[in-house]
């Protein structure tokens, strides 16, 4: 039987895979190649999944906004200004300065997750690559899987 | 769309009280199949509405091999009779539910075999099987790093060194 690639499948289905994954397999799917990545980034579901657990934060019972309206409600609580943060969050504030649109949103989500989580301080300022090994290697040094 | 073309009675076995339909795969293999057991699928059930306005019997082809067709019917067969709630028009989607324990078994396929099947259940439009392989599928990616989703599901990596590599993020504060 020919090989079958997974990317050459409709995007009504990668985005019915992703949206059954957690958001740390979904950032780490962002950055397998620029056909999930765009998926993901196109998704508000997705950014919502991502940017709720960014926020350390869970989905709450119905409401009347939109999934657009309480992703960009999110976006605002996660970017608050030093001092301005609900109490017992991090207070350190990020400028995200990508010149590549494809990688920024992902970027922007593990700083926040890094940020919610007391990532060390002084290693939040470093490459992406960088950024990710150390992610990685943190994760795991927390245990979280 | 479906080329639907016209066949002989005598190649269509009758036999049950359900209808049968003759499915030709895409490596021309003619699969006879009660009606019932396919009425999972919104795209068949379709065809054979319009199948009722006129007197001949059809045949639906299909655009996958009979390998993966028979996977398929074998699920229908499986829950013929049963309610799924996925497959239920009229009922809300579901949340994130497992995949159910029958289900875990009969995709326990390679990948090649589980994406043609997803492939197949979407242009089927059975909503159950697609929610199952996808749950299937996320459940091999899930909490692996980049390098072994890409490995796993056989993706390149098409960025840009510079893409990967570049530094872009920065603390203000």
């Amino acid at each position: 039987m020919p090989h079958f690639s997974f990317v050459s499948l409709p995007e009504e289905l990668l985005l019915k895979i992703l949206k059954s994954l957690e958001y740390s397999s979904v950032l780490n799917s962002a950055v397998t190649c620029r056909r999930l990545n765009t998926i993901i980034v196109n998704s508000i579901a997705l950014q919502y999944k991502v940017q709720l657990a960014a926020c350390g934060m869970r989905d709450g019972a119905d409401s009347d906004l939109s999934l657009p309206e309480r992703l960009e409600r999110l976006k605002q609580l996660s970017m608050k200004p030093p001092g301005e943060s609900s109490p017992g969050r991090s207070t350190a504030h990020f400028s995200i300065l990508s010149d590549n649109p494809l990688l920024c949103w992902c970027q922007e989500a593990f700083l926040s997750f890094a940020r919610t989580a007391n990532y060390p301080q002084n290693r939040q300022d470093t490459s992406y690559s960088d950024y990710r090994l150390d992610y990685e290697e943190w994760k795991s040094g927390i245990g979280i899987s | 769309m479906p080329t639907i073309v016209s066949v002989d009675d005598s190649t269509v076995p009758g036999e049950g009280s359900s209808r049968l339909l003759l499915l030709v795969s895409s490596d021309n293999k003619h699969i006879v199949v009660e009606e019932d057991i396919m009425s999972r699928s919104r795209f068949i059930s379709k065809q054979v509405e319009g199948f009722e306005a006129t007197s001949q019997r059809h045949a639906i082809l299909l655009p996958f091999s009979s390998f993966v067709l028979n996977k398929v019917i074998e699920y229908c067969s499986h829950y013929r009779g049963y309610y799924l709630l996925e497959d239920d028009p009229d009922a809300a989607p579901p949340g994130r539910s497992p995949v159910r324990e029958w289900d875990q078994e009969f995709l326990d396929v390679d990948r090649n075999m589980l994406l043609r099947i997803i492939k197949a259940a979407h242009y089927l439009e059975i909503k159950s099987l697609v929610g199952s392989c996808a749950r299937a599928i996320a459940d091999m990616i899930r909490g692996k790093t980049t390098e072994e989703m890409r490995e796993i599901l056989g993706v390149e990596n098409d960025f840009t060194p510079e893409e990967e590599h570049s530094p872009s993020s920065k603390c203000t504060g």
